[in-house]
């Protein structure tokens, strides 16, 4: 049982939940968060069956949730009935027994750990007879795209990084050099602890390398502590165990960080809002809540430095990164490579789009990854406001679920898909950018910290680095390599 | 910007942000303040609310003020802004004769492109859901033909869709011809289903030569097949061709109508309303629910499908019309450059060594802290959680301001019947204010310099008799922004000299 019940009469039906709920709009099967949220465990009593007054809402309609938690964010009375929902879920699975399905895409770690161990493992998951199987067998949409991962055990990050850190241990030794502070003179100016999340870890190592260089690179010394999955995928599939061994392992390896002097940053807002939230609200995990003011998302940490000032100014200076399309470039015989884009005033010829996750405003930070990317950028990034992707995590990969699941997201797309020039979409959530990829079919998706190290980790990096999007590079205004003396543009 | 080389030694992250104006509250007080301190300013601007506001529940009008409650005159008020000086004689301490007629029309003119943009001279008078009468000063575009004062006369039809139960549209049309037949004469409170609001409201001349109700079958749509509510409805018409098809229900609704009038025998001949589509003179009321992102193309395909003028009314929350504004203001504050953070709850204190309030933000993230130099408070009045109350008294629950007015016993609270038209003490009960929108302590003294007071918080108004509380709420809050820009301003000065 989880700790959700203290709001729940404090709801006044003013039905505000149930006019941004992404869910609700589009179907009418799903019953609202005011129906399945407070008005479930009021009359219903699915939280203490006792009490119950009236036959519950099936649990498939309940189960259309996508837990972005818009409703308990935009409630003016602090009625939270997104806990609520998932707190019947995790009834409900505990009463009967979780699913298959539900179990594995609740294990996200356990399926990264597998996928880069199997050799040809995207190879397989990409052929149309093996997603025929999986929506048969597990019911996993066959029209989602299933996210790809590292080629080998190798190359996932925690490993990269135990190598990276020898490799720098070593460095330190025989040559007296760090790494950290490479541009700020060798000055300190942070300690972080990096909780990389499951999907950079298997799926998107390259990101993980990205935010390590940079923020070694900005003066900030970089460990990765001993860590598992958050819990989230399987605390949102009714799994609350999973969720509290997962927890408690968290909370003791990153609060022993934090007492050696390390802020947690993460790079995922789901995470983040697991961490923060759900392990001291929810699941009153011992030490959630000494631990929950450390954690930081990566960009609230870094906009928090930048907004004092105490950030490097980037090799190309502030105000002047763009990006444009490699070859469309080269072929157009426009300011292509080599050239630098000095004269071109539209400032390169991708558009960067910004996506906000729904759990990044849970997490009541402002709009760190936008106050980022606009300090490096020479055009300010589009914000789309459009509501939510849809995505819902694990939701969007459930064959019942592609059609809402789509639908949710389709405001979104369109937004996307009015953009003139070939455009890149920025957020910081993974199924939000794997949901828009297939959603609006953008040139690439980007994390915006991507967007930031670009600036001061230079074209190669952020081309080599994270593979994608592909043929998109990095311009600086002011140099061709990116290492000339840096004004502000 | 310096360079983290000259100042090596700060380890960590900073905990603090820093803003010239925090706003606590995002209804229309907070939201008018925001955006035109955003507009206007080079302020750095943030918001923050607990949730979502009235705009939300709200149709999507602004109101001025409808009638002044125990004036003589009495009634429904065609000019509010002219009756703006007669409440400040009235009630001296009322929100608009603290701000005064000029700012009252400014932030009128201010919220005009906002709402759509109708005429801002004079008060409509709108139909209900249920069919009472409601006066609005700016009215979206979509609600304002259904204005019943003056202008060209109609006859006003009232389209309910089968299984929609939020808009009954026989009992409101029936409810309307009670209203407007017996102008003057209703006497007992809901007994003909007209609410007592509605009755000193009966304009002199009505522009409705009759009122009727039809009832038309549902174009099929997925959304709609599970359950029909406002939020589906919206949706469903914006689908392209659902409006059409509706459109040709609404048609052969009432060529079965007028059929079924023919077969009873002669009548007057004007009920026969399909004979007279195409040649001006009928209006159809339907429920607020013509689309969200196409609602102009609805309302137009509608029209141009019924040769009739067509408009919205609108319904129980939720508020399609609210919404639809709601999107209009999250563009505005991006455009402005205003931060928005919803889902925390704030709680302030002065610090008298820096003269400025520390904003504590709790949510789901956790806790944060904002330094603003000038605080804006439009959190609301009881009903919005920005004054609370328990046995003993009420609250004001960001600062702990004292809040004026009866609170005990708790008896003396109400009037004696709760629907029976007196007026509620609680209701005058909130923040006092100077001019400057300053808080007032019980003796009357400002208690900060740096801090404005907006919108329901604000003592001294009945604003549901008034039909005054988007008015007073967008009136004070531009006032606010206002102050906020004069003492920032004056306290730059002050660090110059």
């Amino acid at each position: 049982m989880i700790n959700v019940l203290d709001r729940t009469d404090r709801c006044a039906k003013c039905t505000i939940c149930v006019s941004q709920c992404p869910i609700y709009r589009v179907t009418g099967v799903f019953p609202g968060p005011k129906a399945a949220g407070p008005e479930e465990a009021r009359l219903v009593g699915s939280l203490a069956p006792e009490t119950a007054l009236v036959t519950p809402l099936p649990g498939s309609a309940k189960d259309l949730c996508l837990g972005c938690r818009t409703c308990s964010l935009v409630c003016p009375h602090d009625v939270d009935p997104a806990g609520l929902i998932l707190a019947d879920r995790i009834i409900r699975t505990a009463r009967t027994r979780q699913k298959p399905r539900e179990w594995l895409l609740g294990h996200a770690a356990l399926l990264g750990q597998v996928g880069t161990r199997i050799p040809g493992t995207n190879f397989i998951l990409r052929q149309g007879a093996t997603k025929a199987l999986l929506e048969a067998v597990l019911g996993l949409s066959r029209r989602q795209p299933l996210p790809t991962y590292a080629r080998s055990a190798r190359q996932t990050f925690p490993r990269w990084f135990a190598r990276y850190q020898r490799q720098a241990a070593e460095d330190t030794c025989s040559r007296g050099r760090a790494r950290t502070g490479a541009l700020a003179g060798g000055g300190i100016i942070g300690k972080v602890a990096y909780f990389s999340g499951c999907f950079t870890d298997y799926n998107n190592p390259g990101f993980g390398q990205i935010v390590v260089r940079l923020f070694e690179k900005l003066g900030f010394e970089v460990v990765r502590p001993p860590q598992v999955c958050c819990g989230l995928p399987a605390f949102a599939n009714g799994d609350e165990n999973t969720a509290r061994a997962n927890g408690n392992f968290n909370i003791a390896s990153l609060g022993r960080a934090v007492r050696e002097g390390y802020e947690v940053i993460v790079t995922s807002p789901s995470c983040a809002l697991m961490m923060k939230h759900d392990y001291g609200h929810y699941l009153e995990l011992p030490g959630a809540d000494e631990l929950a003011p450390h954690i930081f998302d990566a960009c609230e940490l870094l906009a928090s430095y930048l907004e004092e000032g105490r950030l490097p100014e980037p090799p190309g200076g502030w105000h002047s990164l763009a990006f444009a399309v490699e070859d469309a470039a080269a072929a157009d015989g426009r300011a292509g490579a080599g050239q630098g884009f000095e004269d071109d005033k539209a400032g390169g010829d991708v558009a960067l789009l910004y996506h906000t996750p729904c759990h990044d405003k849970s997490l009541n930070i402002g709009e760190p990854g936008v106050a980022l990317m606009n300090a490096v950028l020479r055009e300010p990034v589009k914000v789309l406001d459009a509501g939510c992707c849809g995505g819902g995590g694990t939701y969007r990969f459930k064959k019942e679920k592609y059609a809402v699941s789509m639908a949710a997201g389709a405001e979104l797309f369109a937004a996307i898909r009015e953009e003139k020039r070939p455009a890149l979409v920025a957020s910081e959530c993974e199924a939000c950018r794997m949901q828009i990829e297939v959603g609006a079919r953008p040139l690439g998706t980007i994390h915006p910290l991507e967007i930031f190290a670009a600036a001061y980790l230079g074209r190669d990096n952020f081309v080599t680095l994270s593979g994608r999007p592909a043929g998109v590079r990095a311009i600086s205004a002011n140099s061709n390599s990116m290492r000339g003396g840096g004004k502000t543009g | 910007m310096l360079s983290a080389s000259e100042e090596p030694w700060v380890i960590g992250p900073s905990r603090l942000r820093r803003r010239d104006v925090v706003v606590v509250g995002a209804g229309p007080a907070g939201l008018t303040a925001a955006i035109y301190l955003g507009r206007y300013s080079h302020l750095r601007v943030s918001v923050a609310a607990e949730g979502l506001g009235t705009l939300l529940v709200a149709p999507g009008t602004v109101d001025v003020l409808g009638r002044i409650p125990g004036s003589t005159r009495g009634g429904f008020l065609r000019d509010p802004i002219a009756a703006l000086g007669e409440i400040a004689e009235f009630a001296p301490v009322h929100p608009y004769a603290l701000v005064g007629r000029a700012v009252v029309e400014e932030a009128v003119n201010f919220w005009r492109p906002l709402v759509g943009g109708t005429d801002p001279s004079r008060n409509h008078l709108l139909p209900t859901a249920l069919g009472g009468v409601k006066p609005a000063l700016l009215v979206p575009p979509g609600q304002s033909r259904g204005d019943l004062v003056g202008g060209v006369p109609f006859d006003l039809i009232l389209v309910g869709f089968k299984g929609f139960l939020d808009f009954p549209a026989a009992l409101a049309a029936a409810n309307l011809r009670t209203l407007l037949g017996r102008r003057g004469s209703v006497d007992v409170a809901g007994r003909d289903g007209v609410s007592e609001g509605s009755r000193d409201m009966l304009p002199e001349r009505s522009a409705v030569r009759s009122v009727s109700a039809l009832e038309t079958a549902l174009p099929r749509h997925e959304r709609l097949a599970g359950r029909i509510d406002p939020v589906g409805l919206a949706y469903a018409f914006d689908t392209p061709g659902f409006a059409r098809s509706l459109a040709a229900g609404i048609r052969q609704a009432l060529s079965k109508r007028d059929n079924e009038l023919r077969d009873d025998g002669p009548g007057t001949g004007s009920e026969y309303a399909e004979g007279r589509l195409n040649s001006g003179g009928v209006r159809f009321g339907l429920p607020a629910v013509l689309g969200l992102h196409r609602h102009e193309e609805v309302i137009e395909e509608l029209e141009r499908e019924l040769g009739a003028e067509v408009f919205e009314i609108p319904l129980a929350p939720p508020s399609v019309p609210g919404m639809r504004l709601w999107r209009t203001i999250v563009a505005g504050l991006r455009d402005a450059g205003v931060e928005l953070q919803l889902g925390v709850r704030a709680r302030a204190t002065f610090d008298t060594t820096t003269g400025r309030f520390a904003v504590t933000l709790s949510g789901e993230g956790g806790e944060r802290m904002v330094e603003a130099g000038f605080l804006i408070l439009a959190t609301g009045g009881f009903a919005s959680g920005g004054l609370t109350g328990d046995q003993k008294a009420f609250r004001e629950e960001v600062l702990g301001l004292p809040v004026h007015g009866v609170s005990a016993p708790v008896s003396a609270r109400t009037a004696e019947r709760f629907f029976g038209g007196g007026v509620h003490p609680f209701e005058l009960a909130g923040i006092r204010a100077d001019s400057r929108l300053r808080p007032l302590d019980q003796m009357g003294r400002p208690i900060y310099d740096n801090l404005a007071v907006a919108g329901g918080i604000l003592a001294g108004a009945v604003r549901s008799r008034e039909f005054s509380g988007t008015g007073i709420a967008v009136a004070t809050g531009l006032a606010a922004a206002r102050r906020a820009l004069d003492f920032l301003a004056g306290g730059r000065e002050r660090v110059e000299r």
